[in-house]
């Protein structure tokens, strides 16, 4: 039996003055998928931040264990440390630093150890290739004047060079073409063949095409109110969210 | 050792004296010697020294000769290498262009010794002939003492005076640059870019007049102020009657990084002339919430994103410097090298 990863226990969490995830509970075992669907405005993006520690997301009550380990009380870069990574829906411009040397610097901070530019170069040659990204994406800076699909792939891109214990995917596939989504689904598979556990927010279900999911859950109203396997997801496209809202 | 105090940095419109920016008052030791900086550049560049012929600076450099540089070929290149002891000292060049040539100037001011810098002054006076181009690169990275540079420029027809100033460190700086655009179509393009560490001060004056036709001018200033560092920002665009179809703008993009700092900019449009373009911006403020949490989400603690934000803002003034030396210098201090 595989080992939980990820256990979240009864959180409540609130944004200023609104009170948005009541009482969530969820758990993931290493190496599985799940997804989290759910209609505007539910809390899904709520929960991929209050997992990361955004000090914007106030958590008022419950716990969250990764790893073993209790995180409720952890700073960002502590849990970004420990092995959560969550990938942006609207990933934040950062001028002046390129996305190859802040991954280069991610990857150093997180083991310790210098990287030399040209094993550094070496060892994301494959990842590039995989994405159909060009070299020189890894010298612009980080997500300034890139489109919608670029800033998206960037996110994989980092995805797979930290190589996270979980990756929390926020409605990657969001304004994306189709081809687009065919190449972030190769990123997000590579992932899941190197052990990686997944846990995807959306409310578009074209990404999941192409993934195996061991999970779905249902959020609404701050809860999660259903879960079941990937029958869920079509139960969703065919008759939308109406019958789990209560 | 004498100590006297010079008036620097002078704005050429004076404004109200309550800001405390219409100058600034250096107060050094008179330079004792003439700095002999190492000084690399084909044959023929250096043409000699004569008395020092300014009208500005007397006090400085009224007692010294100045190198007479004369470029008249392409992709010429002058190196200089000063290092600063903990006497004080001033040197100064007469930089001449001739027409439909380009040229380069990289100034290095680095330490002999690891404490104690004294002070040191140097002025850069040029004139650009008619279609030429001059970039002139300064870099400052000094454990302390006091650095005085000044430029000025004199811009025929069609020629750029381009200035590149990264300043990372000195216990006081006053750096500042005069720039004449006489020529039609010439232009002014200046960046500087510095990091003040604890309790330094920068102190910068840059001015251009605008006085032939269709003359353009940018200037921009970036930097990172840490705890009690100090500074004064003055950039001033002049359009001059005459100057009809000119265009001149002024930036300055500064990052806090602790709250007991002093932060005074002072952006100045004069215009006697109808036919212009002039603005100017700022963004000045503390590291941004989002891109913070952003790059912690990562796994990078809040220590090296604060250096990372602060190496950004030097790489704009870095990415117009082609001498590899220097940006090495640079990337060196800034722990951010390849290898």
């Amino acid at each position: 039996m595989s080992k939980v990863l990820l256990e979240v226990k009864d959180i409540f969490v609130n944004v200023e003055e609104k009170e948005i995830l009541k009482g969530l509970s969820l758990s993931i075992n290493e190496g599985e998928t799940h997804v989290i669907m759910g209609p505007n405005g539910a809390g899904k993006s709520t929960l991929g931040h209050t997992l990361m520690a955004n000090p914007k997301y106030n958590l008022r009550s419950g716990s969250i264990i990764f790893d073993g380990n209790d995180i409720t009380k952890e700073p960002t870069d502590k849990r970004a440390k420990a092995g959560i990574m969550l990938t942006f829906q609207d990933p934040i411009p950062v001028p002046g630093i390129t996305l190859g040397s802040f991954v280069r610097s991610a990857i150093e901070q997180r083991t310790g150890k210098r990287i030399r530019i040209w094993d550094f170069k070496k060892s994301m040659k494959s990842t590039l290739e995989l994405l159909n990204m060009d070299e020189s994406y890894t010298e612009r800076d980080l997500n300034v004047g890139f489109s919608g699909g670029e800033k998206k792939k960037a996110e994989i891109f980092q995805l797979l060079m930290l190589s996270p214990k979980l990756a929390i995917l926020d409605e990657t596939d969001s304004g994306l073409d189709v081809d687009a989504v065919k190449t972030v689904g190769a990123g997000i598979r590579a992932f899941r063949e190197q052990g990686g556990t997944l846990l995807i927010i959306t409310h578009s279900t074209r990404l999941l095409d192409s993934l195996e999911v061991d999970k779905t859950h249902i959020l609404a109203d701050g809860r999660i109110v259903t879960t079941g396997d990937r029958s869920l997801v079509d139960e969703v496209n065919t008759n939308g969210f109406e019958s789990f809202i209560s | 050792m004498s100590t006297m105090e010079i008036k620097v940095n002078t704005l050429s419109s004076p404004t109200m004296s309550r800001l405390k920016l219409n100058n600034a008052i250096m107060t050094v030791s008179a330079p004792e010697s003439i700095e002999k900086p190492k000084l690399t550049a084909a044959d023929g560049i250096i043409t000699g020294t004569r008395a020092y012929s300014g009208e500005d600076d007397k006090e400085i450099f009224g007692s010294i000769k100045e190198h007479v540089v004369s470029f008249s070929k392409d992709s010429n290149l002058l190196v200089a290498e000063y290092k600063i002891s903990s006497d004080s000292t001033a040197d100064a060049m007469l930089i001449d262009v001739a027409d439909n040539t380009s040229a380069t100037v990289v100034v290095n001011y680095t330490s002999s010794v690891r404490k104690g810098c004294g002070f040191g002054g140097f002025k850069f006076r040029t004139k650009l002939g008619k279609n030429s181009s001059l970039h002139i690169v300064q870099l400052s990275i000094l454990p302390d003492g006091t650095l005085y540079t000044n430029i000025q420029g004199d811009c025929g027809d069609d020629s750029m005076l381009k200035l590149t100033t990264v300043c990372l460190g000195a216990s006081k700086a006053y750096i500042g640059a005069d720039c004449r655009l006489s020529g039609k179509n010439s232009s002014f393009d200046s960046e500087t870019a510095y990091i003040l560490g604890e309790g330094e001060l920068l102190d910068m004056n840059y001015n251009c007049d605008h006085i032939g036709k269709r003359t353009h001018s940018l200037i921009k200033a970036s930097g990172v102020m840490k705890a009690e560092s100090m500074k004064n920002s003055r950039q001033t665009i002049n359009f001059i009657k005459g100057c009809a179809g000119s265009i001149g703008a002024e930036s300055e993009d500064v990052l806090l990084l602790d709250d007991d700092i002093v932060n005074k900019s002072l952006p100045v449009i004069l215009c006697t002339e109808e036919d212009v373009e002039g603005e100017h911006g700022a963004s000045i403020g503390q590291p941004d919430e989002e891109i913070v949490y952003y790059l912690m989400s990562r796994g990078l603690d809040e220590q090296r994103i604060l250096d990372m934000l602060s190496a950004a803002k030097i790489q704009s003034a870095a990415s117009r410097i082609s001498h590899k030396p220097t940006l090495e210098l640079i990337e060196n201090y800034l722990g951010i090298s390849e290898e």
